[in-house]
Formats: C-alpha cells, sequence, structure tokens
C-alpha cells in the first residue's frame, strides 16, 4: 500500500488547475489563508508551486498585498465570511483590464459561495474554481482533509454541503487503492456521506483496481462519542494536541507558533523516537527518553574509543542518525517541560474530576469545583469540558444545577457566551434534563413538535452512561479504581487513564469478528444510525486493511487506541479523518465568538 | 413553358415540392406541400429510425415536449400538426427555443435539475415557476441529501418566494430549514432566522439569533440594540424566561460599565497596567477594555478602584453584589484578587467568626487555593502566614508552609509534633540565620525541659 499516491494524486489536481489558470510559464501573485498553508506544504510544498510560475506568496490579511504579477490567485477555505472579505476586498480594487483575479475554493465554491461574489458584482474580473485534495497523510496510520470547519458546518449548524467532498475523497481513494468491500456506518452523517459516495459511483462509473488491500470501511461521526472528545487525553501525542496545538502534524513549541520558533514534526516515519512515544502514557514518556539520551550517548561514547577506521565509518554513516536523533530527541525534551509547565498543579485535579464524572461519585464535590471555579474564571475550555463531560454521563443536568451553571457561566465569562451554551445544547452536551418533557413525548401534538423536541434534547438517544454500561466502556472496577492495566498500554482505556474505553475501538473490534460483526448491542444502543453493508460478501471474512473514517475529527487518542487494536489483531487499520481534533481546540473554537462556517 | 421540361425539372428537382397536376391539387393551400399521405409516410419512415427510448425516460420527454409543444400551438398557426409521441433530440431542442423566444420557458425535470447541479453541469431554475414544482425541486434536492444542492435550490427559494410562503414550506421540511437558518445566518438576517425559528418552535434558539444581531453594528451599538429586542421582539417567542433575564442583566451591565470606564478614564494618574496573574483565575480588566467585559471581571475591577464606593454607586462593588445576586462564593474570590492586586490586605474580606467565635474562611473557600493565587499574584508574606494558621490539620498546615517557605511555621509544627530529627533536619535546608536561632533555641530549652524530645 501507497499511501504516498493520495499526495500525488492531489498534487497532480492542483498542478493542473495552476496550469489551467495560466501557463507556468506566466508569473502568478498568490495568496493563500493561513489555514491552508501547511496543508498546501504538504501537498505540493512551495517548490512545485514555483515551478508552477507562482512569484510571490502572501498570507491572506485584511488589506490587498503588494501586487507585482497581473495574475492574481487567492487560496480560500469554504468559509462564507473568509469568501466575503476578500470578495469585498476585490470590489474596492476595482476593475483593471489587464488584472485577472482567480479564487479557488478548498474543497469547493460552495453555491452560496458563488452567489455572494455574483451579488457583489465580481465576477466580470475574478473567476472562481473549486479544488479538494485527497486524504493527506499526516503520519503512517493517519489521514486527514484538513476540514477544520466541517465539524461546526455539518454537526452545529447542519449544513451538509462539504459531506460531498468527503465522499469524493473516499471514492478517490477507492479509485488509488481498491474498492471497499464491506461498509458500516454509525450516524447519521456518516450514512449520508456513504449515500453520497454511491450516488457518485453511479454517476461517474470510476474504475477501481483489481486488486483490493482494504477491504473494510467503517465511518462513523464525531458526535457518536464526545466523551473522547471531552476527557484529557493521555498519550504522548495526544497531550501535544491538547497543549500546543497540532496543525498538520506540526506543532509549535512556543505558545505563538511564531516564524522562526521551534517546530516539531509529528511524523513516526520522519522521526524514530516519535514513533516509540507517541502511543505511550505521557507519564511512560520522560522516562523512556532519558533511556534514550543515555543510549545515545553511549553510542557517541563507544565509538569514541574505537580504531580510526572505524571512527570513519561512524561518521559516514552513524554519525548523522545519531545526531538527528538527538536533535529530535533534544526537541521531545522540550516539549515535555513546556507540558509540564503549562499542567503543573492542574492535571492531576482535573484527572481526579474526571475521573469522578465517568464513575459518577462524589458529585457533590464536582459541582463545588466547578462553581469555585467558575468565580474565579478559571480557564473557560477547561471548565466548558468539565460541564459537558458531567452533562452527558448524567444524561443532562437537573433544572435547577443547570439553570445555576448557566447564569454562573454568563456571569464570569460574559454573557456573549449565551450562543456559546446555546451550540453546546445543540450538540447535546451541555443541556437540562427534561423528565417531564421525555415521558411526554409520544403526546406531544404534531409531528413537528416531536421532531422539534427531537432536535433539542435528543432524548430519542439511550442515555450514554447506559449506552457505556452496555458496551462495557467504563472500565473502572467496583471500589472505582482504574484498571490496573490503564497506564501499561495493554488495556485501550489506558489513552484516558484507565476511566474509558473509546468507543471507536470497541466498535471497530465488534466490526471485524471473524465471520459476521457482533453489533447486537450497537443497534439497541444507536437504533438507525448504525447501518451495517452486506454481510454475506465473500470480503467480509476476509483479513484485508481496514480504513476508519471519522466525520467531523478524530483525537490522537482514539487513534492510538486503534493503533493497539491493530496490533492485537495484527492487521493494518488507518484513521481517515476530517480533521484531527483535541477537546481544548473544540472548545475554544465553540466560544470563539466567530463561529463562521 | 414547356410542360415536358417543365416535368423533367420537377421531378428531378432534389426539392421536389409541389406538383399543380398531382392529385393533391385539393391541398393546395397546404403549406407544406407534401399530401398527408407522403407526411405519414415519411413519419412512418423517421420513426422506424429513431432508437427505442427507455419507459421512464420516454414518459418525462414527451411531457416535456408535450408542454412546449402546447405552449407553442397557442401562439402560433394551429394547423401545426406534431406528432409528438416520439420526437427527436433536436426537434426538442428546437421546441425549447421556440418556445424560450416566445417567453414561455419549458420545464426540465426536477429530478434531472437536481442532477445537474450535483455534478457541478449549468442549470436553470427559473422554469421552476409554480409553487407546487417549487415544492417538487426542493424534494428532490432533499432526496438526493447533497447540502449544496439543497443550498442552491433554497437560494432560489428565497429569490422567487415571499418568507410568507417560503417558511411554512420549510416548516414541513426539517433538513431545509436547518440548512436555510445556516444560510441566513452566513447573509446577517439574524431576524429572519429568528422568525423560522420561532416557527419551528425553537425559541430559544430565537432568542440566541435576535441577541446575535446585536453584536453586528459594533460595540457603539450593542446597549440600544439589546434594548430594542428586550422591548419589541421577546414577547412574540413562549418559553424564554431564563434567556429574557440575561439579556435584561446583559443591559443592565453595559449601564454601568459605560459611566464607571468613564470616571476611571477622566482621573489623572494612569492606570498601570498589572502583569501580575495566575493560572487558577482569569486576566483583569482594564478601563480600555472594561466595557464589554464580564459581570465579574467588572466586579474585580471595581473591587481594585471602588473598593470603598458607595452602594448608592454604579461602581460599587456591594451595589454589583446586590444588584446582579452574586453569591458569596463569586464576591468574595473577585474581592480578595481585586485586593490583592491593589497591594492592601484581602484577608478581612475572606474572614468570618466560626462558632466559637474563632476566624474561620467565609463561603469555604480552600485555602490552599488561595495560597496558590496569593503565591502566583505576589501576595505579602504576613498573609501566608494568617493563612497557614488556619488550617487544621497539622500535616496539611505543615505540607503548605513547607511549599510556601514560611519557616517559622514548619518549625511550629515540628515542634508540636515534638519531631527532633525532621526539625534539625529542617535546620540544615534553611538559610534564614533567625530561623536556624529560633530552632537552636527550642531545640537548647527543649532539651532541659522535656526528655523525650528526642523521641
Amino acid at each position: 500500500m501507497d499511501l504516498g499516491n493520495l499526495r500525488q494524486s492531489s498534487q497532480f489536481r492542483l498542478l493542473n488547475l495552476l496550469t489551467k489558470i495560466a501557463p507556468s510559464d506566466v508569473q502568478k501573485d498568490l495568496v493563500i489563508h493561513e489555514d491552508l498553508m501547511k496543508p498546501i506544504d504538504l501537498v505540493s510544498g512551495a517548490r512545485l508551486l514555483r515551478e508552477q510560475g507562482v512569484d510571490k506568496m502572501f498570507k491572506l490579511a485584511s488589506v490587498a498585498p503588494p501586487w507585482k504579477n497581473y495574475i492574481r490567485l487567492y487560496f480560500i477555505p469554504s468559509i462564507y465570511a473568509v469568501a466575503e472579505n476578500v470578495a469585498k476586498q476585490l470590489k474596492r480594487h476595482g476593475v483593471e483590464k489587464t488584472v485577472s483575479y482567480h479564487i479557488i475554493v478548498v474543497p469547493k465554491v460552495l453555491t452560496v459561495i458563488h452567489s455572494l461574489f455574483e451579488s457583489l458584482g465580481v465576477l466580470d474580473f475574478v473567476t472562481l474554481h473549486s479544488y479538494s485534495w485527497d486524504f493527506i497523510p499526516l503520519d503512517s496510520n493517519l489521514l486527514s482533509l484538513e476540514l477544520h470547519h466541517l465539524f461546526k458546518a455539518s454537526f452545529l449548524k447542519e449544513e451538509n454541503s462539504l459531506l460531498t467532498s468527503v465522499a469524493k475523497a473516499l471514492m478517490s481513494f477507492e479509485c488509488l487503492l481498491g474498492k471497499f468491500s464491506c461498509v458500516m456506518t454509525l450516524g447519521e452523517k456518516s450514512q449520508r456521506v456513504h449515500n453520497l459516495l454511491n450516488t457518485w459511483k453511479n454517476e461517474i462509473q470510476p474504475t477501481f483496481p483489481v486488486e483490493t488491500e482494504f477491504t473494510h470501511l467503517i465511518m462513523l461521526d464525531r458526535n457518536i462519542d464526545f466523551v473522547s472528545l471531552l476527557l484529557t487525553q493521555l498519550t504522548y501525542e495526544g497531550v501535544l494536541d491538547e497543549n500546543l496545538k497540532m496543525k498538520s502534524g506540526f506543532v509549535y513549541l512556543d505558545a505563538n507558533g511564531a516564524e522562526g520558533s521551534q517546530r516539531l514534526m509529528l511524523n513516526s516515519a520522519s522521526d524514530e523516537i516519535y514513533g516509540e512515544i507517541k502511543g505511550k502514557h505521557i507519564s511512560a514518556v520522560f522516562q523512556h527518553l532519558s533511556k534514550k539520551a543515555k543510549e545515545l550517548q553511549q553510542k557517541r561514547d563507544i565509538k569514541n574509543t574505537d580504531s580510526i577506521e572505524e571512527m570513519k565509518n561512524f561518521v559516514s554513516h552513524d554519525l548523522r542518525r545519531i545526531q538527528s536523533q538527538q536533535k529530535s530527541l533534544a526537541l521531545h525534551i522540550s516539549a515535555c517541560e513546556i507540558v509540564m509547565k503549562r499542567q503543573a498543579g492542574i492535571l492531576e485535579e482535573l484527572l481526579e474530576l474526571q475521573e469522578d464524572a465517568m464513575s459518577g461519585t462524589k458529585m457533590k464535590e464536582y459541582l463545588a469545583f466547578l462553581e469555585d471555579s467558575i468565580a474565579r474564571q478559571f480557564n473557560l475550555a477547561t471548565i466548558l469540558r468539565l460541564c459537558c463531560l458531567h452533562s452527558i454521563m448524567e444524561d443532562g443536568l437537573p433544572e435547577k444545577e443547570y439553570h445555576l451553571l448557566q447564569r454562573q457561566l454568563l456571569q464570569a465569562y460574559g454573557y456573549r457566551h449565551l450562543t456559546t451554551l446555546h451550540y453546546l445544547q445543540r450538540l447535546g452536551l451541555f443541556n437540562q434534563r427534561d423528565s417531564k418533557m421525555i415521558s411526554l413525548e409520544p403526546l406531544l401534538p404534531d409531528r413537528l413538535a416531536r421532531v422539534a423536541h427531537a432536535a433539542s434534547f435528543r432524548s430519542e438517544r439511550m442515555p450514554f452512561r447506559k449506552i457505556c454500561q452496555r458496551l462495557n466502556l467504563l472500565p473502572l472496577d467496583e471500589s472505582s479504581q482504574p484498571n490496573p492495566c490503564a497506564k501499561s498500554g495493554q488495556h485501550p482505556s489506558y489513552v484516558f487513564g484507565g476511566v474509558y474505553t473509546p468507543l471507536v475501538y470497541h466498535f471497530v473490534e465488534r466490526c471485524l469478528k471473524e465471520k459476521e460483526p457482533s453489533l447486537g448491542d450497537y443497534v439497541r444502543c444507536f437504533g438507525n444510525n448504525l447501518r451495517i453493508g452486506d454481510c454475506s460478501h465473500p470480503q467480509w471474512g476476509a483479513r484485508g486493511k481496514i480504513l476508519v473514517c471519522f466525520i467531523g475529527g478524530v483525537t490522537l487518542a482514539e487513534v492510538a487506541s486503534l493503533d493497539l487494536l491493530s496490533r492485537q489483531l495484527g492487521r493494518q487499520i488507518v484513521v481517515a479523518t476530517t480533521s484531527t481534533i483535541s477537546g481544548s481546540d473544540f472548545m475554544e473554537s465553540m466560544t470563539s465568538q466567530h463561529t463562521d462556517t | 413553358m414547356d410542360k415536358p421540361e417543365d416535368e423533367k425539372y420537377w421531378s428531378s428537382s432534389a426539392t421536389k415540392g409541389f406538383d399543380f397536376d398531382s392529385e393533391e391539387n385539393e391541398h393546395a393551400g397546404d403549406i407544406f406541400g407534401a399530401t398527408p399521405l407522403q407526411t405519414a409516410q415519411l413519419s412512418k419512415e423517421v420513426q422506424q429510425n429513431i432508437p427505442h427510448q427507455p419507459v421512464v425516460s420516454r414518459g418525462e420527454t414527451h411531457r416535456k415536449l408535450s408542454n412546449s409543444l402546447s405552449s407553442l400551438s397557442t401562439c402560433s398557426n394551429s394547423s401545426y400538426k406534431f406528432n409528438t409521441s416520439q420526437p427527436t433530440k433536436q426537434c426538442e431542442v428546437t421546441c425549447k427555443l421556440l418556445s424560450s423566444t416566445i417567453n414561455d420557458e419549458t420545464m426540465s425535470s426536477p429530478k434531472d435539475v437536481v442532477r445537474s447541479i450535483f455534478l457541478g453541469m449549468s442549470y436553470d431554475l427559473s422554469c421552476f415557476k409554480k409553487l407546487s414544482d417549487k415544492k417538487i425541486l426542493l424534494d428532490e434536492a432533499l432526496k438526493l441529501g447533497d447540502g449544496d444542492v439543497i443550498c442552491a435550490v433554497l437560494l432560489f427559494l428565497q429569490k422567487s418566494l415571499h418568507q410568507v410562503v417560503l417558511f411554512p414550506l420549510l416548516k414541513e421540511r426539517y433538513v431545509a430549514a436547518r440548512e436555510y437558518i445556516a444560510i441566513l445566518e452566513k447573509q446577517k438576517c439574524f431576524k429572519e432566522a429568528a422568525i423560522l425559528c420561532g416557527e419551528l418552535q425553537q425559541t430559544k434558539e430565537a432568542v440566541v439569533h435576535l441577541y446575535n444581531s446585536c453584536f453586528r453594528e459594533g460595540e457603539q451599538t450593542i446597549q440600544s440594540s439589546l434594548e430594542q429586542i428586550y422591548k419589541n421582539e421577546l414577547k412574540n417567542f413562549k418559553q424564554i424566561e431564563v434567556e429574557s433575564e440575561i439579556i435584561e442583566e446583559h443591559i443592565l451591565l453595559l449601564e454601568r460599565q459605560g459611566p464607571i470606564a468613564v470616571t476611571r478614564a477622566r482621573l489623572p494618574q494612569s492606570e498601570i497596567d498589572d502583569t501580575r496573574t495566575s493560572p487558577f483565575i482569569g486576566k483583569a480588566v482594564t478601563a480600555q477594555n472594561l466595557v464589554g467585559s464580564s459581570l465579574l471581571s467588572t466586579l474585580q475591577y471595581c473591587c481594585r478602584h471602588n473598593w470603598d464606593a458607595p452602594e448608592n454607586l454604579l461602581a460599587s462593588p456591594i451595589g454589583l453584589k446586590k444588584t446582579f445576586k452574586l453569591t458569596e462564593r463569586q464576591f468574595l474570590w473577585n474581592a480578595f484578587i481585586g485586593r490583592i492586586l491593589m497591594n492592601e490586605d484581602p484577608l478581612p474580606i475572606l474572614l468570618v467568626k466560626g462558632m466559637f467565635g474563632a476566624p474561620k474562611i467565609s463561603a469555604s473557600l480552600s485555602i490552599p487555593r488561595i495560597l496558590e493565587i496569593a503565591s502566583n499574584l505576589n501576595g505579602k508574606p504576613n498573609l501566608f502566614d494568617q493563612l497557614l494558621l488556619l488550617v487544621e490539620k497539622s500535616e496539611k498546615r505543615y505540607q503548605l508552609a513547607k511549599k510556601y517557605q514560611r519557616h517559622r511555621i514548619v518549625i511550629d509544627v515540628l515542634i508540636s509534633n515534638k519531631d527532633r530529627i525532621s526539625l534539625l533536619q529542617y535546620r540544615d535546608s534553611i538559610d534564614d540565620q533567625s530561623e536556624i536561632d529560633y530552632i537552636n533555641n527550642t531545640l537548647r530549652v527543649s532539651v532541659s525541659s522535656v526528655k523525650c524530645f528526642n523521641h
């Protein structure tokens, strides 16, 4: 299997588009939106763009850059507000007959964006182009579409325009790497993507390679398991993502990610040390790094005493590798230091609280902590994560408790967060438990009332604690002690310190039962949200590779748990996602005043 | 003219048209110049050459063509007789062209149009004029399931239907309604979004849309916009008591923040931006960013600069507490942080009398947390000593005193525990000569007085 094909395919399409706009010998200026810089770097790199005649590159700002050439390209995500800014910027500048503007929208020029450009009357000198890349390999087992705004668009605002792009990317994956014989979906959006994938295939009738390595496609919606998003990730890569914010496989070691700051590429293929530690529990990482440091030192020391011939050989072969490893080791140690400094005095307390929320114990203390922290205006994202975790596990909060927390949150962090709390409610993350409404549901007068009720209270769902119990996702024993093998990395719950097994681990494991998937419990828990493909297909029991696709984002802790499953089953599992996501990132995006999609 | 020559000409003509001597003379007025027999024969021949159409598409094509033909026949010579059962493609295109020239468009199949949008082909929705056709079009888009296709149809409906007609249509189609609300949000039509949410019985969301609309014009108009929706719009929605109260509180806060910030800005001494902070608390606000900050940030600001203000003043911390019904915990934390940032002693605020008159911390605030924040904000040493003495368990007091290097308290705990070894170890670990002397003196006295101190 060569996931590099995906990159080549994306590259090919990009270069084709650029050539279509203007031949490579014609110089162009390029303005690129911040969110697209890293992905474009991974897809083509600056060198290839230059070869295609891109002369000057600018970061998109509120004012137009100092243009140099007459062909001017914009690279923007399909976010309405961004498109609106660009359109207004161009409108202000007016028409210059010699200049042509090309707006490349990733992944697609949405109708609403096209309509915007049309209404502003700029289409006389602006041409809109769609460009979608295939899944971008971020690591050997992780592919991403880097569509960070998809979660908000699809799950929060319920606008599903971007799901077609996911279906297209999956079709492209099949065209390059073979057709999936067995497809399972868990969640409404996944089902929709699967339907769109089939529609595309029927329309285009593409040809697929005869040999296929990936036999299974398992698709899940992010909102099926929000707990994995809210709990603190405790694998090394997860911790880095939570604290330093991974962007397209990179983290910056200073807070602002300013230019010139040290950056760390989180790719196990290019960094051996990262490959060794990325999935480890954070408590074991520093130990591993210090062991590694000693080993490297020993290697250097041994070679110092060798003969000249051996020394020559060492310098020409091993030294570069050792030096590169030492450099990477230093970066990982720095990253650990930053994280430890940031989390000092906070992390342990938070982990204890999360354990309480999952086990449903010490709820009085839990609420006292929330009230106390809110009064001090402690970090909003952290507080909201705890509030949401509590609400999910308790299937909503009692009316009095809900209103108390709501009021105190707004008084502490600003009334503008009325919108934030509304968003969280819409997502089913921070809700008021309404026993009256649930019992009255069948008596509601008309279908509309029931639809509205279902949409606002999500009462058609089984309470999450019941799901956890039915699927055995809470490995805490009767004494509420975390599973002893949690930190050893033998049990999937280790990624959350032994308090919770990611639902995806369990689901994929059940899907891959030898003869047919044993998903009876899932049918009871998720009803129509679960769709199982044709179990009679001869490939069902085949031991091919598995693509697990997340619609709405995946946490690196979940990726680590699937990595563990992959090792346990002896089958390769590759995770494809619309973007990587962490709890802190998610909450920050929810609390942001700019929730454009 | 020589007749045989004429005959030869007419018979050999490639475009044989009309023979005055033939039997069809009776149809001389026929503009086609052909007999019905000839046309029937030609029609039969043509039909034989037309490939057989699939059943479904034939029906649809038939319908489309019939429509266009009927529209055509109403405006042209009625003597035109077409066989419409098996039209050719060219014929269809010609008819469409003709019909467009007479400004009466043909309607493509909704399914085909939706498919065209999905595949990125060019499409025209202007032919869907009837409400029933628009409904079918929307339903087809919903059936396909692509959000962008639904959006394209909705944008068309937005342009071509009045809100009074469109909203009931969306009310019956929840997925389309959600997509439309998203479009309205993008277009910043918050009020329309609120009305639609109201129709969908999602009144809380409707309030949020109205609330968001107040921030559209910038900071200057927020208060007046909020007042406007509070007075005029919210009464249209039910079950929004909590949200109404929140908006009312927001207005009240803005009414206070403006004058407080202005008063402060008029003062001669410039405000020094205090950089002291703690990971356990929020960032303090200044006069510049006071307006728009949260209620508790405002309270903290007032505790810093207007601590003694009488209750009837807008900037009074006690006034704020009472007006907004803040809890003791909310008030105490912010008063504590505010006073410590002003380098004042915050302890009197925190202490209340316990059951037997002994002082204790009010509202059960955690002493370790207070110490942590005081340490981050460079609180005075005296504060630590006083707070540590309030820790009941000696073990905990010892740990905290050690953490914050309050040597005298550590020493006193060790003395009370009669732990000579630890005391000696502690003496060796510190540099403060006065504390070392204190330990030495204690040990000297205790050796002579308490023999068991060695244990």
